[in-house]
């Protein structure tokens, strides 16, 4: 747009120039002063104070203003080049439309929802309603609700710009899902705490109520079970929790070596009497190498542990769970499959979150504290592994983690394997 | 509408971008619906139900749009064909939205009735396929590509067996007295209307097909041999287009 | 030249009305299968589908060859517009009989329970009924029938039924005989459905009012 302008006053500039060399023969007083207005009003700053006596002069102060103004359309090119690179870097998307409400100026983030489709084009019909209302001088904001996959929220605003003569609107969009969830998290956390803790102390409170009017000998024994059963139960989440906070409170994982082998082993054998109590088969398969990763083993049983647990409480008596360790390329993969009720699909993302059920109901029954997942995904931050799940209602999920191998270990691998091959 | 004349393309790039945004709201409320049958969320539902209007004012602007277009226009043989797609896309696209209006209601229907975790495992799978053949089509429609449109017609077919799996798990629910006949009833009803989702979406592809490559399934033989003479005029006419030699 | 677009539209608006009894052959070809299961009549609803296709296909061409010629307004561009929207209905409501008919194989399995077997001829008399008089809409133009044809009502209640019928039965081919019957019914739905949207499409013709444009059929 200023390279226009630019342009533009090149062309007159000259044209003047080129009028004057015409003036030159007849260079006169009358006409010196009209040239010298008319340097005036191209605004050559130095027509103030010197006179054009000469042609030469007015055509080096042309020169140099052209220069000047080259240089400082450079500068102001230079200026919006930054900005723009300062608009691209903002997560937010902000766009910049005219009285027309066309687009004159938008930033990186702003892409999807400039010819956009399916959710996005929804963003960008709002945007276009909002900026309708503000040319009308309204400040305008609405929350969308996209249900995507993925489910989002977003936040479409719109200002009105201040312009002389120029009517113009500023809108942005921001993706808030992330806060939103934090939120929640947030506020759900204290309120189930309360919850969890509270139940069982309830529970042992009218128990015990019970127990001491009571002479019965049944009676007595079955009431003092029953308040064992919640004492154990308030311990594990109590457990769980310093668990968790002491897992939370650990940066990394130690520079030990494990084999997750041994790990899975561990972990699955600890496990063996609470299965067979429901019925449910766990079945390992470890790798035929040694499956050695940087870690640090408590942690690593108490993810596994956590994880088998989960499977053997979410399946049906009869029904299977396996665990795999397996060794690809340069990767430990132990695998954590159950036949059993599985996990909404709008629930995964929320599984990793402390005191997050599937089955409120089921939950209570199997003595699950809530926190086991959430233990598992910081365990599995500390080793920078991953962790992916798969799930579908009624069929069963699979938990995947995915560590670093310890890479010399594959080398003596590949060693000990070709040797084999030889013999 | 602005007083000043808007030019051809002008009026078909609106047309275009009303009928994506009509898609956006159809692919929105299929996954909106099933929250709301799988949730028990009766609030949702009549929000869904309300909904519908906006879709179908929608829907009613996007025709008059195009029949204002056909009468003050002279519209070439290919914007032609366009622009009659646009009307026909636009019944497709308001009965699919009436068709997750059914679910919501069939929701309501069902209140308080506990799915077993396959029912609504499958439930969810139909949704997911129905919203992914849906944006597959529209995808199809924005990006004018034939043989996207074309290909959502094989794609279905995984909508048609997942449909069979939900039957069999509704019968399986029903004989072991999880859910009672009328919410067995209704959940049939409801697995149809995303089977029929599903079946708009693979019209909506052919539609497609034909406005780009001006061929229509349902053309074979001889009608082929019409349609590729007559395309070869409308080439001859128009300057250069590709041509779809298909044999 | 005026004189000989106003008789091609009047061919037009004709040539439908023979595509329609096309369909309505096919749809009568349908009961005929869905009663007793008659292979041979079933290919014979194969074959003129065919035809029905071709028709289709040759009155888009030339509605859209005088869309273009024309460039008509008002109540020509109506009728125009309304004969490329109809046909494709019609060739809908063709190709759900062709559904049925090619169900002729197993015809079997639908009488496997009376009384959903009853309520699908039931459901294909209702479906034939509305179609013949979405088809009389077109060629007399009544506006209180189109009207009529326009606002039916679905009809949900014999559906439910049939679900009701067919989750009563337990034989051991229970599924596969709930999805053959469904899959009728469900065509037999669809075929009163789209000749309700029929319906809708010549009251637009007839009244030009835009409030009648969209297909609202619930």
């Amino acid at each position: 747009m200023s390279s226009a302008i630019v342009s533009a006053l090149i062309s007159a500039v000259v044209a003047a120039a080129l009028a004057t060399f015409l003036a030159r023969f007849f260079w006169n007083r009358a006409q010196r002063n009209q040239v010298h207005e008319s340097a005036l009003r191209l605004g050559l700053d130095s027509a103030a104070e010197n006179e054009f006596s000469r042609f030469e002069d007015l055509l080096s102060a042309v020169e140099r203003s052209v220069r000047d103004l080259r240089s400082e359309n450079h500068e102001s090119d230079e200026a919006r080049f930054r900005l723009q690179a300062a608009l691209d870097a903002l997560p937010v998307a902000v766009m910049v439309f005219d009285g027309e409400g066309l687009v004159i100026d938008s930033n990186m983030a702003s892409t999807p929802f400039l010819e956009a489709r399916h959710g996005d084009a929804l963003v960008g019909a709002a945007v276009n309603d909002l900026v309708r209302v503000a040319n009308s001088g309204q400040d305008a904001s609405t929350v969308i609700e996209l249900f995507g996959p993925p489910r989002r929220t977003v936040v479409v605003s719109t200002l009105p710009l201040p312009a002389e003569g120029r009517p113009g609107v500023v809108a942005f969009v921001e993706d808030i899902t992330e806060r939103r969830q934090l939120e929640a998290i947030r506020t759900d956390l204290v309120a189930n705490i309360s919850h969890e803790l509270k139940t069982p102390v309830g529970a042992i409170g009218l128990l015990a109520e019970t127990l001491a009017g009571e002479n019965d000998q049944v009676v007595v024994e079955r009431l003092a079970s029953r308040i064992h059963t919640e004492a154990m139960r308030i311990a594990q989440i109590i457990e769980d929790l310093i668990e968790l906070s002491r897992i939370e409170s650990i940066d990394g994982a130690g520079s030990g070596t494990v084999d997750m082998n041994e790990v899975a082993a561990d972990a699955v054998e600890r496990l063996r009497a609470a299965a067979s109590q429901s019925g449910v088969e766990v079945e390992l398969h470890v790798s035929t190498t040694a499956a050695v990763i940087v870690g640090e083993r408590r942690q690593l049983l108490s993810a596994i542990g956590n994880l088998i647990d989960n499977a053997i409480k979410y399946s049906d008596s009869g029904t299977k769970v396996e665990v795999t360790v397996e060794r690809a390329d340069a990767e430990v993969l132990v695998r954590v499959a159950d036949h059993g009720i599985g996990i909404p699909t709008r629930d995964i993302d929320r599984i990793f979150e402390r005191f997050y059920r599937v089955d409120q109901a089921r939950s209570r029954k199997t003595g699950g504290t809530g926190l086991g997942l959430a233990i598992v995904r910081h365990a599995i931050a500390n080793h920078e592994a991953h962790i992916e799940v798969e799930s579908r209602l009624g069929e069963g999920s699979v938990f995947l983690l995915r560590f670093q191998s310890v890479v010399d270990d594959v080398r003596a691998d590949q060693t000990i394997s070709s040797l084999n091959e030889r013999a | 509408m602005p007083e000043q004349r808007k030019t051809f393309h002008q009026e078909l790039d609106e047309i275009r971008d009303d009928i994506v945004r009509l898609g956006a709201l159809v692919g929105e409320v299929i996954p909106r619906g099933t929250d709301v049958l799988l949730t028990n969320n009766m609030q949702g539902a009549q929000a869904i139900i309300e909904s519908d209007d906006e879709l179908d004012d929608l829907s009613l602007r996007i025709e008059e749009h195009c029949y204002h277009v056909l009468a003050l226009q002279q519209p070439m043989a290919s914007d032609l064909r366009s622009i009659v797609t646009g009307l026909w896309l636009t019944g497709e696209l308001e009965r699919s939205g009436d068709l997750m209006v059914n679910v919501a209601k069939g929701a309501r229907r069902i209140y308080g009735v506990t799915l077993d975790p396959k029912l609504r495992g499958l439930i969810e799978r139909m949704s997911e396929e129905a919203s992914r053949l849906m944006k597959l089509a529209l995808d199809a429609y924005a990006e004018r590509n034939a043989s996207l449109g074309v290909a959502i017609d094989d794609i279905d077919d995984a909508l048609d067996t997942l449909h069979g799996d939900y039957i069999e798990a509704i019968f399986e629910s029903h004989a072991t007295h999880d859910i009672g006949l009328q919410a067995s009833v209704q959940l049939a009803l409801i697995g149809r209307y995303y089977e029929r989702i599903g079946d708009h979406a693979v019209n909506i592809g052919q539609r497609v097909q034909y406005m780009v490559t001006g061929w229509l399934p349902e053309q074979t033989g001889a009608a082929r041999l019409v349609a590729r003479r007559s395309l070869a005029a409308e080439i001859g006419a128009e300057g250069p287009a590709s041509e779809a030699d298909k044999g | 030249m005026r004189q000989q677009y106003t008789s091609e539209l009047e061919q037009l608006a004709l040539q439908v009305e023979l595509m329609g009894v096309l369909v309505d052959e096919n749809l009568e070809r349908m009961r005929t299968v869905l009663h007793s299961g008659d292979v041979n009549v079933a290919e014979e609803a194969i074959r003129t589908d065919d035809r029905i296709d071709a028709m289709n296909v040759s009155l888009m061409e030339r509605s859209y060859e005088l869309l273009r010629r024309e460039a008509p307004v008002a109540s020509d561009l109506r009728l125009i517009v309304s004969v490329l929207r109809v046909t494709a209905e019609l060739e809908r409501i063709g190709d759900l009989a062709l559904r049925i008919a090619k169900l002729a194989p197993e015809h079997e399995l639908l009488t496997r329970v009376p009384t959903s077997f009853d309520i699908l001829e039931t459901l294909a008399g209702h479906a034939v009924a509305q179609y013949r008089d979405a088809l009389r809409c077109w060629s007399t133009l009544d506006l209180a029938l189109a009207e009529r044809v326009a606002s039916e009502p679905e009809v949900a209640l014999a559906s439910r039924h049939l679900v009701e019928a067919l989750l009563a039965y337990e034989g051991p081919d229970a599924v596969v005989v709930a999805l053959r019957t469904m899959v009728a019914g469900q065509a037999l739905d669809r075929i009163a459905d789209h000749s309700a949207v029929l319906g809708t499409r010549v009251r637009y013709l007839i009244t030009g009012d835009p409030d009648h444009l969209a297909a609202e059929v619930r």
